[in-house]
C-alpha cells in the first residue's frame, strides 16, 4: 500500500511538472461548477419558485466526473478525447446554466451570471489546453502546425456552435414545432467536422500546404458568409 | 484513499438528492406565482375601492371598507378580468374566466352584494368577455365587452381575444342584447355615459383603412357609440391628434377628457405611459401626470378626484401595481396606502 502511495505521488509530480497548473485548474472547475450548481438550483428555486431538477442532476453527474478523472487519472486509451467530450458537455450544461442566471430576478442575477460566465470560460479554455498543449497526438510530427490549426479550428468551432444554437432557438420560438427543414441547421457543424478532420488527417501525412488551404478556405466561406449577412441587414 | 473518495462522492450525492427533495416540495406551477394587485380596480359612490390581488397566485376581491381578508377569493386556475360597482356603492358586478383563455373555456359574470357578502352567478358566455360596466342611469342594466373569436392573426403573437362588439345584460329581464357589428381587433376601456344612451370605447380608428400601410398608419381613438343608432359613432378624442390613446375617462358633462398615451421613453427603451387632459371647450391638451412609468386606468372618485394605477416594473416579469389618486388639473397626486 504504502508502496502504491508512493508511486501515485510521484505521478502526481511528474504530471505537475508536464503540464503546468492543469490540475489546479481542473480542481477549480470541477469544484467551482459543483457549488455553482448547489447555488443557482436553490437560487431558481426559492427566488424564481422553479425546481430545475433534470439540470441539476446533469450539472452534478459532469462536475463530480471532471472532479474524478483530475483527483484519481484514469489511464484510458484516448485520454484527450475522453477530457475534450467532458468539457465540451460541461460547456453546454453551463452555458444553460448560464441562462438560467441571468433569468432571475435582480439583485440575485448578476453574481451568479458573472460566476456562470466565468465557469464556462474556463471549461473554454480547459478545451484548448487539451487539446493544443496537454495531450498532443502522437502521429502528429509538424507540432507548431498542428497547434496553429488546432487553434483556429477550436475558435471556428465555438463561432459556429454558438451561431447554431442562436438559429435552432428562433426557429423554435417562431415556428413552435421541429420540422426537417432543422436538419439543415446542422450543416455548418458537419461542415466543419469534414474540414476538421481532414486537416488533421493532411498534417499527419507532412502535407502542409493542402492543409492550410483548406483552412484557408473554410475561413474565407465563414467570412463572407458574415460580409454577405451584414450587407443583407 | 479510496476511503476518502467514497464520503465526498456521498457528500456529493446526499446533497443533491436534498435539493431534489427541496425542489419537489417548493416548485410552483406558473397559476401560484402571481403576488400584488393585479391592476382591476374600482371606486364605488362611497368612496370604497374594490381591487383584485393575488395572494400566491389566488385572486381575490379586496374592499377599504376595514376589512383584511378577500371578499371572494378564487383558486389558482381563474382570475378576475373586470370589476364595476353600481351606482349606489351597495353591489359589484365582475367578470371569472380562466388564466390561461382557451377557446372553449368562456367566461363567468357574477355579482356580490358588498353589504351582505352574498355572490350570485349573474349568467355564463361560451365567448370570453373582456370587460364589463353598470349604466349609471339603470342600476339593472349592465354593459360588457365580449370577444367573438380566441386566436392568433400572426404567427409571431400568441392567442388573444379578438372581433369585440358591445352587449348588455338586463339583470331583472335576464337578457341580453348585442348592439354593434364592428367585429373590432380590439376594442377597451369601456365606459357609459351617465346623460345620454352611449357608450365609449377605445378602439382602432382603422374603418377607412384600405391597405395594411393604411392599418399601420392609423391611430387608437376613443368612439362614442350611440346605442340606438351605432353606426352613427363618432371620435370623442382629439380627432386630428397624432398620438395613440389607450385608456380614458370622459368626465361628466364632457368637460374633459382625461387620456392615457405615451409620454416619453426610459433609458431602457421602455415607453412610458402618461396621463393627459383635453379639453372640449378649449381643444388643449395638458399633461398631468410625470411619474415616468406605466400609468394608467382613470377612474373618478366620488371626492372629484382621480384614482389611477401605476405600474412600477412595467415590461418586467411581473407588474407591481400601486393605486393613485390627484386632482382633476393633475395636482396633489399621492399614492393610496390599501
Amino acid at each position: 500500500m504504502t508502496n502504491f502511495e508512493s508511486k501515485q505521488e510521484i505521478g502526481e509530480l511528474v504530471q505537475e511538472k508536464m503540464y503546468p497548473y492543469r490540475k489546479g485548474m481542473m480542481l477549480v472547475l470541477s469544484m467551482g461548477s459543483l457549488l455553482f450548481a448547489y447555488i443557482l438550483y436553490l437560487s431558481q428555486l426559492f427566488v424564481m419558485g422553479d425546481a430545475h431538477i433534470i439540470w441539476l442532476v446533469f450539472a452534478v453527474l459532469i462536475s463530480t466526473s471532471i472532479l474524478m478523472v483530475t483527483v484519481r487519472p484514469v489511464i484510458l486509451l484516448n485520454r484527450r478525447l475522453w477530457m475534450n467530450s467532458l468539457l465540451l458537455v460541461h460547456l453546454l450544461i453551463y452555458f444553460y446554466g448560464l441562462l438560467l442566471a441571468s433569468d432571475i430576478n435582480q439583485p440575485y442575477s448578476s453574481g451568479l451570471t458573472i460566476i456562470a460566465v466565468i465557469l464556462v470560460l474556463l471549461s473554454i479554455v480547459l478545451v484548448y489546453r487539451t487539446t493544443i498543449y496537454d495531450f498532443p497526438s502522437k502521429r502528429q510530427r509538424l507540432i507548431k502546425d498542428t497547434r496553429r490549426l488546432h487553434f483556429i479550428n477550436i475558435t471556428t468551432g465555438i463561432f459556429i456552435i454558438l451561431v447554431t444554437l442562436f438559429f435552432l432557438w428562433a426557429f423554435l420560438l417562431f415556428s413552435g414545432r421541429a420540422t426537417l427543414g432543422f436538419l439543415t441547421l446542422l450543416t455548418p457543424i458537419s461542415g466543419w467536422i469534414l474540414s476538421y478532420t481532414l486537416q488533421m488527417k493532411l498534417l499527419a501525412n507532412q502535407q502542409k500546404a493542402a492543409a492550410y488551404a483548406i483552412v484557408f478556405i473554410q475561413t474565407a466561406v465563414i467570412v463572407t458568409g458574415i460580409v454577405l449577412w451584414i450587407i443583407g441587414l | 484513499m479510496n476511503k476518502k473518495y467514497g464520503v465526498l462522492l456521498s457528500v456529493i450525492g446526499v446533497a443533491t438528492v436534498i435539493c431534489i427533495v427541496l425542489g419537489l416540495v417548493f416548485n410552483k406551477s406558473e397559476n401560484e406565482k402571481q403576488q400584488g394587485l393585479s391592476g382591476v380596480f374600482d371606486v364605488s359612490v362611497e368612496g370604497t375601492i374594490a381591487y383584485v390581488e393575488f395572494e400566491n397566485g389566488k385572486a381575490g376581491i379586496y374592499l377599504t371598507d376595514g376589512r383584511t381578508d378577500p371578499v371572494v377569493q378564487f383558486p389558482v386556475e381563474q382570475t378576475i378580468l373586470d370589476i364595476s360597482f353600481s351606482n349606489d356603492g351597495k353591489t359589484l358586478a365582475y367578470i371569472v374566466s380562466d388564466k390561461e383563455l382557451d377557446e372553449g373555456n368562456g367566461s363567468e359574470v357574477r355579482i356580490l352584494n358588498t353589504k351582505t357578502n352574498s355572490d350570485e352567478q349573474v349568467f355564463l358566455s361560451q365567448d370570453i368577455i373582456t370587460e364589463l360596466a353598470f349604466d349609471p342611469k339603470n342600476p339593472a342594466l349592465l354593459f360588457y365587452l365580449q370577444a367573438g373569436v380566441f386566436t392568433n392573426y400572426s404567427p409571431i403573437t400568441g392567442k388573444q381575444p379578438h372581433d369585440f362588439d358591445v352587449y348588455s345584460y338586463d339583470l331583472t329581464d335576464k337578457t341580453q342584447k348585442r348592439y354593434t357589428d364592428l367585429k373590432k381587433y380590439s376594442m377597451r376601456s369601456l365606459q357609459v355615459s351617465e346623460t345620454d344612451a352611449s357608450v365609449f370605447v377605445q378602439m382602432d380608428d382603422d374603418e377607412k383603412a384600405q391597405s395594411a400601410d393604411d392599418i399601420f398608419a392609423s391611430k387608437q381613438r376613443i368612439f362614442q357609440i350611440p346605442l340606438d343608432t351605432p353606426e352613427e359613432k363618432s371620435i370623442v378624442s382629439n380627432p386630428a391628434g397624432e398620438v395613440d390613446i389607450y385608456d380614458f375617462l370622459v368626465l361628466p358633462d364632457r368637460e374633459e377628457l382625461v387620456y392615457q398615451a405615451v409620454g416619453g421613453t426610459g433609458a431602457n427603451g421602455v415607453f412610458e405611459y402618461e396621463l393627459f387632459s383635453y379639453n372640449y371647450e378649449t381643444y388643449e391638451t395638458k399633461q398631468l401626470t410625470r411619474l415616468k412609468e406605466y400609468t394608467a386606468k382613470p377612474i373618478l372618485g366620488p371626492d372629484g378626484k382621480i384614482y389611477f394605477l401605476v405600474d412600477r416594473n412595467f415590461a418586467g416579469r411581473q407588474p407591481d401595481f400601486h393605486i393613485y389618486r390627484m386632482s382633476k388639473g393633475g395636482k396633489d397626486i399621492e399614492e393610496i396606502k390599501l
